[in-house]
């Protein structure tokens, strides 16, 4: 190892201004061993840039070939060809000497948001390139990234469309055996079908094509529905944290794709699915449960902690949407955290468990007199929570009687978070556009407040989304302050900071000013809230 | 001895241990503030600290911006459940962004040495950040003028790595 005192040498110069000053001219950094090159170059976040540093001196001509990570990819100019990019890549793979690869990271990015790239444009055989690679060099940890088809967003309302499932089974990529890779992420853009057949069954106690892997993402991807189940079943005996993103599930051998997944590791499980024939998840350890998509299944999962059943088409906002619903078997009646985001299943969520630490809702007062004495009725089951985070569209019917009857449910709650939603399409004239005159929504009991006892109730946060109606808002304030909750102690009125409505803002916050409880809150917009975040998206979906 | 060292630190800073430098500075730490290099941690769990630590491969001017740094750091696991650890915190990073800007091409480097050397990982994290803050953007030339970097190829060396690389230096 050379220490960078050796040979150390300095020189007086004179500047511009006739002053002495020290300058010192001793190449301190290529003094460095190579392991600290390493850690200096692997913090480009790109191997190009690294391997850039080739051509600084003979020193440094291999120093990044050795590299244990590589980060491939990535666009730098917008006026960038795909293919100069395909090629930079597979160049920096034949050119990369590291036996064993920790991280490998490829992401081949769209020039920008709006412009996806043709099918074409990434011929399979450079992915499967890649994908052997990874397998050759032994990667750790392996990311890659493509952007979709561009096709693909033209499709997606339309989802069988002739030829896109051929498209898809055309072209058939690999996932060769990893044996030391412990994190794989694969999202393929919807371009091509991902293969999982070919991998030998692991050797009992040996190690086997995937027996450290713990974590597995597979995004935009056609997968046969078996072999994801035998994937995860039976060759990954250490499989963590699993999540099936938008991925199109085909159907072997005729019979309808139905699988299930099976896993004695399992404790975190992601799944969106389009079309899917999911029967059955059993997972033993499965703490974490997320679930969107058109679809719901049976859950076996004793351990189960945190639900979040979720509805990415805002499906809540129509009632006739039909889903399967999700069952939920084996697990305890206590949850720390429940997210629905969907109509469908809540009663039945609601009324599964019987104590939720922390419960979040998301849901649409749904028109109609029957309608709406189901969703009433659903609400009957709200189990017992300490934080009570509900969304509601406000211009349906029946906010504020809505929130009343879910108050008059929760006696517990310590925390109410309340979210009034702007409704996108445009505002009904009157309530009676919503509803009947026999609709509950309408009898003036409902107003009633003097059943609801909050005996624990120490905070209420109440945030307009968008321009929630002026009007909603501060007849709930006002409801708000008539409750029987002798803990209150404060009331948070949160300005969101999508599409903030100043003038609703000014003039609620003019009505209850010198009430000392409220505190008014304006949020800058890069807020840290999940909750806020979250209803974002929906927002801008 | 776990009770020793409890008793110790009530009355202000634990069990103490010297460090000495390459040029035979002395520096007296406690062993909490000392432990942040895993080497120093490994030595103390194997009780040879006794006669002070000897750290040949480090100068006393580097020594003592080691020290510096571990003594501001020294409360960063303790501190948990502090109220005031925000504000701590927040003065930490100052710190440790005034610290890192001001270092310059000898001091930088012998500060990677010394923290790798002392397993220190958030420094050698730190100062490897800089140094890669420092790189990023540049050109080969630039680089080479930042670092002192002396160029010991011919011009058609040169050529010829650049076209073998040429995927590199498209973009």
């Amino acid at each position: 190892m050379v220490h960078p005192d050796d040979g150390r040498r300095s020189e007086i110069v004179m500047d511009a201004a006739g002053r002495s000053c020290e300058v010192d001219e001793e190449d301190y950094i290529s003094g460095l061993p190579d392991d600290l090159l390493h850690n200096i170059l692997l913090r480009l976040r790109s191997t190009a840039a690294a391997a850039r540093t080739s051509v600084l001196s003979r020193r440094w001509l291999r120093v990044w070939a050795h590299l244990p990570d590589l980060e491939l990819g990535n666009f730098r100019a917008p006026a960038a060809a795909v293919d100069s990019v395909l090629d930079s890549i597979d160049a920096a793979m034949a050119a990369s000497q590291a036996p064993a690869i920790d991280s490998l990271c490829i992401t081949v990015e769209k020039e920008n948001r709006t412009r996806q790239l043709p099918l074409a444009a990434i011929p399979a055989h450079r992915v499967i390139a890649w994908l052997r690679f990874a397998s050759r060099r032994r990667v750790r940890r392996l990311n890659l990234s493509l952007p979709a088809d561009d096709d693909m967003a033209a499709r997606a309302p339309r989802r069988r469309v002739g030829g896109e499932e051929k498209t898809m089974e055309a072209l058939p990529i690999d996932l060769l055996a990893m044996e030391r890779a412990t994190s794989i992420v694969l999202d393929l853009g919807h371009r091509f079908r991902l293969r999982l057949m070919m991998i030998p069954p692991p050797v009992a106690g040996g190690s086997g094509a995937f027996t450290k892997l713990t974590a597995l993402t597979i995004i935009a991807a056609a997968v046969e529905s078996r072999e994801l189940e035998a994937l995860v079943s039976s060759h990954c005996p250490r499989l963590e944290r699993l999540s099936i993103i938008g991925v199109k599930l085909l159907g072997g051998g005729g019979a309808a794709s139905s699988f299930s997944i099976r896993s004695d590791s399992l404790t975190s499980l992601y799944i969106h699915l389009r079309d899917s024939g999911l029967e059955e998840v059993v997972a033993p350890r499965l703490e974490k449960l997320h679930a969107s998509g058109d679809t719901g299944f049976h859950v076996a999962a004793p351990m189960l902690a945190e639900v979040s059943w979720q509805d990415v088409h805002r499906a809540y906002l129509s009632n006739g949407v039909r889903r399967r619903p999700l069952k939920i078997a084996g697990a305890a009646r206590s949850l720390r955290r429940l997210c629905i985001t969907s109509p469908c299943s809540v009663g039945y969520l609601l009324q599964r468990f019987d104590a939720v630490d922390w419960l979040d809702l998301t849901l649409a007062v749904p028109q109609g007199v029957e309608a709406y004495r189901t969703f009433m009725d659903d609400m009957d089951n709200l189990p017992k929570c300490e934080t009570l985070v509900v969304a509601l569209i406000a211009q349906f019917h029946g906010f504020v009687p809505s929130m009343l009857h879910l108050l008059r449910r929760c006696s517990h709650v310590k925390k109410l978070v309340v979210m009034i939603i702007e409704h996108r399409d445009p505002p009904p004239l009157s309530p009676s556009s919503f509803c009947s005159t026999a609709c509950p929504c309408r009898s003036p009991d409902i107003y009633k407040t003097d059943g609801i006892a909050l005996d624990c109730l120490e905070e209420v946060e109440i945030r307009p989304i968008g321009s929630a109606p002026v009007g909603v808002v501060a007849e709930f304030v006002d409801q708000i302050f008539r409750l029987d909750a002798a803990m209150l102690k404060k009331v948070v009125y949160q300005q969101s900071p999508f599409r903030p409505d100043q003038e609703g803002y000014e003039k609620v916050r003019s009505m209850y000013l010198s009430n000392p409880r409220i505190e008014f809150r304006q949020l800058a917009s890069t807020t840290q809230s999940k909750d806020v975040t979250v209803l974002c998206s929906v927002n801008q979906s | 001895m776990a009770a020793a060292a409890a008793e110790a630190t009530i009355d202000g800073g634990g069990k103490m241990i010297i460090l000495i430098s390459a040029d035979g500075k002395r520096f007296e730490v406690t062993e909490a503030v000392a432990s942040q290099s895993q080497l120093i941690s490994n030595m103390i769990e194997d009780d040879c600290t006794e006669n002070g630590v000897r750290l040949p491969n480090v100068d006393g001017d580097i020594l003592t911006m080691v020290v510096d740094y571990c003594n501001m750091h020294a409360g960063d696991a303790a501190a948990d459940g502090d109220t005031t650890k925000a504000s701590s915190t927040e003065e930490l990073k100052k710190f440790d962004a005034e610290l890192v800007q001001a270092l310059e091409n000898p001091v930088l480097f012998k500060l990677i040495l010394a923290a790798n050397f002392l397993n220190i990982k958030s420094l050698l994290d730190m100062t490897c950040q800089r140094v890669a803050d420092m790189m990023s953007g540049k050109t080969p030339e630039q680089m080479r003028e930042t670092f002192s970097i002396e160029n010991d190829f011919t011009p058609e060396e040169e050529a010829a790595i650049r076209q073998e690389n040429a995927w590199a230096f498209d973009d």
